[in-house]
């Protein structure tokens, strides 16, 4: 849903659009960059999302750095970047001359950023609140996303997915053992958007997708609510727990992990399929 | 159950066969060790039983505590006298009382996870109830473990003079049993009462099972395990814990010593809540009660491990201004 906003804000945020693709165009070599030593290493959040007005901010991207006990908000639709300081449990705007993104995926603020206060955020239940722009905006946990998914679907509801997805360093013996795997495999991921631990494991999933290639297996992903007993499927399937990977050879389960089983999925895909 | 036949020092009265004796005698001396184990174990930690008296809803009367310690003193009043193989009725009968109790309270909670009535493990919900053993394999363990020892044990019942020497014996252990198990949260039992020690690798750790469909280790729960790494597991309002926030905090910024963990098994509200308002610079990992719980006794508790095994423990904090110390960097930045 789009936001109303002023034509000086329109102005002001075109101004700042192109000073962001300043930012990009010019190499960060090719300019003295020293980064925040506190405010640096955000990385891209997907538990939370930006409402204005009651209505959701699809193009804003949150980021998160644990170790500034900070959250810093990044869209089209703001005029500049915000900051939400935990430990001052202030509200800044920051300039987006000052917000340099790396090849990582992350994002660091420079050390001479100024912070221009924008004042304090309020909590209540699951939800911060705010004044940004002149306006009622409120950080919020996202809702889940539900049924089949692809990996792309996935890292649009949460970047953090993808972010994660990169990181991850898949074991290439194994990865090597799926691609010669010959049978018509499907795999698929149950999974919960809200589930911290599914936040870990798959990504690493989305990552051996990327690694493998063979065209007989196929891996697909399926979102559930909290309770999970409230989808049919997953009360028909009998699914207990997310994540849980359900693993079909020729249209026949042939086994399911679950959980811990999954921290290195390439290796336990690999060794179920090894005998069937 | 009725005893058939009873031991007595009246000459006309025909004296049981000795296998019967014999079989009387075992029974009661491997109902006896059950118990004694059972009481031992539970000992170690009376303020987890006492949580237990209170979900089971026993603390009607009393606080939980308190049943948990009466509970504890007759388990050791009677394992003690069964293993002393003292087969008097007054021993008996309140055994086989016992043993019906244990066995009424894991049928009830079979039947109430048959019906879908037990409350879910606290925690985001990811794992569903982890158990280690299910409800029915926890009913027919308890069934088939002290029923038959308890029927053997009523094969010959004694009648006649006291057994004092032994009653002696029963007195004390049931005394120094029942002192301990209060004294044992002030003890530095950790260690020995927990599943978490140094040497053990944190992979061990694990609740539920893939056969009831889902098992989660601390690996998953985690980011990474290689290198080191001190981890808190606390309470998000634990008065401890937030006493040693700024600490915590120093440790990060020092971007030296170990990568810091705080695992805790609050709902959801409660971790948004403390995210927004304490300016934490860690991150706090959702870990489900069932996995977190076998690892203290009481909360806070830290550990330091390396490359996935445990170095160190504490009861409490960990000596952060210590690793603190270890760190030759300063903090960086006043914020």
């Amino acid at each position: 849903m789009t936001q109303h906003t002023s034509p000086r804000s329109s102005l002001r945020r075109a101004f700042c659009t192109a000073a962001a693709l300043a930012c990009v165009v010019f190499p960060s070599s090719a300019i003295a960059q020293q980064v925040d030593s506190i405010f640096r290493g955000f990385e891209p959040t997907g538990e939370l999302q930006l409402e204005m007005n009651g209505s959701t901010v699809d193009g804003a991207v949150i980021y998160r750095s644990h170790r500034a006990a900070s959250y810093l908000i990044l869209g089209d639709q703001l005029s500049s970047p915000v900051l939400l300081n935990i430990r001052s449990q202030r509200v800044e705007r920051v300039s987006f001359l000052k917000v340099k993104k790396n090849d990582d995926g992350t994002v660091d603020i420079l050390a001479d950023a100024a912070f221009e206060p924008m004042g304090s955020f309020k909590l209540g239940g699951q939800e911060v609140r705010f004044d940004l722009e002149g306006q009622k905006a409120v950080l919020a946990p996202k809702p889940p996303l539900l049924g089949f998914q692809t990996a792309v679907a996935l890292d649009k509801h949460n970047p953090a997915y993808g972010f994660k997805a990169e990181e991850y360093q898949a074991k290439t013996a194994d990865v090597a053992k799926l691609n010669g795997y010959g049978k018509n495999t499907r795999i698929r991921i149950y999974f919960g958007s809200w589930c911290p631990v599914c936040g870990r494991i798959v990504p690493r999933v989305m990552k051996l997708q990327e690694l493998v290639d063979n065209d007989n297996l196929d891996i697909e992903y399926y979102g559930l609510p909290s309770p999970m007993s409230d989808d049919p499927i997953a009360e028909e399937q009998k699914i207990r727990g997310v994540p849980t990977a359900v693993v079909y050879v020729d249209g026949v389960e042939v086994g399911r992990l679950n959980g811990s089983e999954l921290t290195a999925p390439e290796s336990s895909f690999a060794n179920m399929l090894a005998d069937k | 159950m009725s005893p058939t036949s009873t031991l007595s020092r009246d000459p006309y009265v025909k004296a049981p066969p000795f296998w019967r004796r014999s079989a009387s005698v075992a029974g009661c001396i491997f109902l006896g060790a059950v118990l004694l184990v059972a009481a031992w174990s539970k000992s170690l930690d009376p303020l987890a039983f006492g949580e237990e008296v209170r979900a089971q809803g026993l603390d009607f009367l009393l606080s939980g505590e308190i049943v948990a310690l009466l509970a504890l003193a007759l388990e050791y009043f009677l394992g003690t006298a069964l293993l002393l193989a003292i087969r008097r009725r007054w021993v008996l009968w309140p055994s086989a009382a016992l043993v019906a109790f244990f066995v009424f309270l894991t049928g009830r909670t079979w039947y109430l996870d048959a019906k879908g009535l037990l409350p879910e493990a606290a925690g985001c919900g990811c794992f569903g109830n982890l158990v280690q053993r299910t409800p029915a394999e926890a009913f027919w363990q308890d069934l088939l473990l002290m029923v038959p020892a308890l029927a053997l044990a009523f094969l010959t019942v004694e009648r006649g003079g006291r057994p004092l020497v032994r009653l002696v014996l029963v007195g004390l252990a049931t005394v120094a049993g029942t002192a301990f198990a209060w004294k044992a949260p002030e003890l530095p039992l950790d260690d020995f009462a927990t599943r978490l020690k140094p040497g053990v690798e944190i992979d061990q750790f694990c609740a539920g099972s893939s056969e009831e469909g889902m098992q989660v280790c601390m690996n998953a729960i985690l980011p990474e395990t290689q290198g080191r790494h001190l981890v808190v597991m606390t309470d998000l309002e634990n008065k401890e814990f937030l006493g040693d926030m700024e600490s915590l905090n120093e440790l990060v910024w020092s971007g030296a010593g170990p990568r810091l963990w705080v695992l805790s098994s609050a709902e959801a509200e409660e971790r948004f809540q403390f995210q927004f308002s304490h300016g934490a610079t860690f991150e706090v990992l959702e870990t489900p009660a069932p996995l977190m719980s076998p690892l203290y006794r009481t909360l806070p508790r830290s550990f330091l491990m390396e490359d996935g095994k445990v170095l160190e423990t504490w009861s409490g904090m960990p000596p952060v201004k210590n690793f603190l110390a270890e760190t030759e960097t300063p903090k960086t930045s006043d914020q």
